[in-house]
């Protein structure tokens, strides 16, 4: 069903992806594993997925694109289908998301030789786990307006600042971001960096507590951390060109050179299975016609995007070449959002019950899936950003202030 | 399946927008609308011998250029986009199909050609006054006189049934449902143009009293043949939805880019341009949804009747928002009878409720997955 024609390689390292994976599926997790990898919170955890993610790189399907001499495969369109396969065989997914989303790609077009050489590898392998520092308290959706301070001294540079919603920083290694290193020019007074942060003087990883009573995201305060000029990513003052290619990652809007996997669209098979086992008055959800229809709203949207992307690829069916892949982001995370609010619905009362409640429907996932979802509709810029960078960007309608 | 068009497909496109820009102007199409007969022959004509339009799906030797379900479906987006007032969609797609699925040799080599070359204009009369899309309900009835049949019932809407010269009726014989040939000006037939609320699209109410009429392919086994017709029509309606809901992005954002309010233009408040980016995505996932099903017709049958039902529900849903959304962002303008964006919104609404609206083509999509 793909656009490409698959090249007779191509078609091989499926096939052997798709035998590897059964043949070395994970063992049954040790403790309950949350819905994203952005929710993990603990060692246990934590270790698990690593494990996880490390066995998938040392069999080739993580990183299969990136250059070998950075530790990756070398190959070419290997990793789309590495990710289909994963998806399918339903493992577990990749935990070190951030650094294979977005610290890798970035790293690949803005960073140095010596960045890629260090950088790069224990990446993929999740030996070193990243995170991203670009939201601050005033800095949300304007993200320009950064005061995290990095001041020159020699030949490093000493950074104060507070960022928040710090998905995985309570495990990482390393973090990307943003820093602002002039105070006379909003845009170009900022510098791209990446900091030390397990264990590294002056950094304090505090747990932020979200609104499902999961922790998992973070609060990181800078007290003079000095970071190395050669832990720079491009030049001074050009951070907000260097962020707008880890946003175009994050966003979806370009493929994430590491890989992924394991985090397909839940499949509308989910909910229809749902409202099976749900009852409406005696009766299965999914014979109510309302229900019914929402699931197929939904199964279209689904198929639709699915569409979406697949045209997406094909460059003659675009006017505008960032047409279609910059609404992916808001799509997707508005579909998530409506899926999990229909299956919360589906259950009905029974989703009343808390998370990991033994007597609510598939355990609790929906009201967590529900209210996790608004973390997706909010972060790497909100509906609304998303909104106004279609209308700006691809309809050419004027700025907004 | 690859959901890129070739060459000649982009040309064909290329060709029938300039053909249209010519011939189905915003002024033309007010001309026409506000006719009884909602067409203008000349062109009509052209349409046949200077590109082949009509005959698009026709094999060659009956006259036409034997393409199939995807230049179709690009024929009409455009048409979608124009607004065209012609019987296309009822004579050269509905008819044009049911005559080629019903498998009556004699009927094609009598029908076709002239719909090839524009002569004949024939509506396919499928729907009764219970509003019901199934086809198990149709309820005309058919009775054996001779070698011939004699219909009695009631038709609407039949879409350009008062123009066309033939109608395909669907009617039931004590074998079961079945497909009849009947000249429009038989005895019996009345037929009265329906005000529509769409002018670009005339509608008619046609009554049979124990009309002659000419059995076309297998007694019994039309609801197999209607059901591949009407996923081709469905399919066909879909494209020109698709052209619909573009235009009505194209007009808004043009619009939110001339139109001043507060000394700058309204597509800088956020209100107006969100409202455009969720058009954009509207108008997106029509077009995914509705090139999927020209291509499902093509390269995968089996899909088909999934494709079909998605594609009515998105594309019919996304050009009435779209169509909604342009007048209320032309403001003023938008509710007045000399701005295009009403045309659409009729043409939009309409559309959405011919052949079994969103709701019902979701539900026939939740029985086609197993829900």
């Amino acid at each position: 069903m793909d656009s490409v024609k698959l090249s007779q390689e191509q078609l091989e390292f499926q096939e052997y992806a798709r035998r590897w994976l059964d043949e070395n599926r994970p063992p049954p997790a040790p403790v309950r594993i949350p819905i994203t990898a952005l929710e993990v919170m603990t060692e246990p955890q934590r270790d698990y997925l690593r494990d996880w993610q490390s066995k998938c790189y040392h069999a080739g399907l993580v990183g299969a694109d990136i250059d070998k001499k950075y530790g990756g495969g070398g190959h070419t369109g290997f990793q789309r289908l590495a990710d289909t396969e994963m998806s399918r065989a339903g493992t577990p997914y990749m935990l070190n998301i951030i650094g294979l989303r977005m610290a890798i790609p970035t790293i690949l077009v803005h960073g140095t030789e010596e960045q890629k050489l260090k950088f790069v590898a224990p990446a993929l392998s999740a030996d070193e786990i990243w995170c991203q520092g670009f939201s601050e308290p005033g800095a949300g959706s304007d993200l320009a307006n950064q005061q995290t301070f990095a001041e020159p001294r020699g030949d490093e540079w000493v950074l104060n600042g507070h960022k928040v919603w710090t998905s995985l920083g309570h495990f990482a290694k390393w973090m990307i971001l943003i820093t602002r290193t002039s105070r006379d020019h909003k845009y170009d007074g900022l510098t791209y960096f990446i900091s030390p942060i397990e264990d590294y003087p002056g950094v304090s990883v505090r747990p932020l507590i979200k609104m499902t009573g999961e922790t998992g995201f973070n609060e990181i305060l800078f007290q003079d951390v000095v970071v190395p000029d050669n832990y720079r990513l491009d030049d001074v003052g050009k951070g907000w060109t260097v962020a707008m290619t880890t946003l175009t990652y994050e966003r979806g809007a370009a493929e994430g050179a590491g890989g992924g996997g394991g985090d397909e669209i839940p499949p509308i098979d989910q909910l229809i299975e749902l409202a099976r086992k749900s009852d409406r008055g005696g009766r299965p959800a999914s014979e109510d016609s309302l229900i019914r229809d929402r699931i197929i709203q939904q199964a279209i949207t689904d198929k639709a995007m699915r569409q979406n992307r697949r045209r997406a690829r094909v460059s003659a069916l675009c006017d505008h070449p960032m047409r279609i892949p910059l609404q992916g982001k808001l799509r997707d995370s508005e579909f998530m959002q409506t899926n999990a609010r229909l299956g919360v619905d589906i259950a009905g009362a029974s989703s009343t019950l808390y998370k990991l409640d033994p007597n609510a429907p598939d355990a609790g996932h929906w009201p967590l899936a529900y209210m996790n979802s608004y973390g997706q509709t909010i972060a790497a810029g909100t509906s609304e950003i998303q909104r106004n960078i279609l209308g700006e960007r691809v309809l050419g309608l004027a700025k907004s202030k | 399946m690859n959901l890129a068009f070739t060459d000649e497909q982009e040309q064909l496109r290329e060709l029938v927008r300039r053909f249209l820009e010519e011939c189905s102007s915003e002024q033309s199409v007010r001309e026409q609308m506000s006719e009884e007969t909602g067409f203008d022959p000349t062109i009509w004509k052209r349409m046949a011998s200077e590109l082949g339009l009509l005959g698009l799906i026709i094999p060659e030797e009956y006259g036409g250029v034997d393409l199939g379900a995807v230049e179709l479906a690009i024929v009409m987006e455009e048409m979608g986009r124009s607004l065209l007032c012609a019987p296309y969609f009822s004579t050269a797609v509905m008819a044009a199909t049911t005559l080629l699925e019903a498998g009556d040799e004699e009927a094609k080599k009598l029908l076709l050609p002239g719909i090839a070359s524009g002569e004949r204009i024939i509506a396919v009369a499928i729907e009764e006054e219970n509003g019901d899309h199934d086809l198990a309900n149709i309820s005309t009835s058919a009775t054996a006189d001779g070698g011939r049949f004699l219909l009695t019932g009631v038709k609407t809407p039949v879409i350009d049934g008062n123009t066309a010269d033939t109608l395909l009726v669907a009617a039931r014989t004590a074998v079961g449902l079945s497909l009849f040939i009947v000249d429009a000006d038989a005895q019996g037939l009345s037929r009265k143009a329906l005000p529509p609320l769409d002018l670009t699209r005339k509608l008619s109410h046609i009554e049979l009293e124990q009309v002659s009429a000419t059995l076309l392919g297998q007694e019994g086994e039309a609801e197999e043949v209607l059901t591949r017709v009407l996923n081709m029509a469905l399919t066909a309606l879909a494209a020109e939805q698709t052209g619909g809901a573009q235009v009505c992005l194209e007009l808004a954002v043009q619009y939110a880019k001339d139109r001043l309010q507060f000394g700058r233009p309204i597509g800088s408040f956020q209100s107006i341009k969100h409202k455009c980016a969720d058009m954009l995505v509207a108008a997106e996932s029509a077009r995914s949804a509705a090139y999927y099903a020209a291509f499902s017709a093509v390269e995968d049958e089996a899909e088909v009747p999934v494709a079909v039902a998605m594609a009515k529900s998105k594309c019919s849903e996304a050009f009435t928002h779209n169509a909604a959304e342009n007048v209320q962002i032309h403001g003023g303008i938008g509710f007045t009878w000399e701005d295009p964006s009403h045309l659409y919104l009729k043409r939009a609404k309409s559309s959405a409720l011919l052949l079994g609206d969103a709701a019902y083509h979701r539900q026939k999509l939740a029985l086609a997955i197993g829900l």
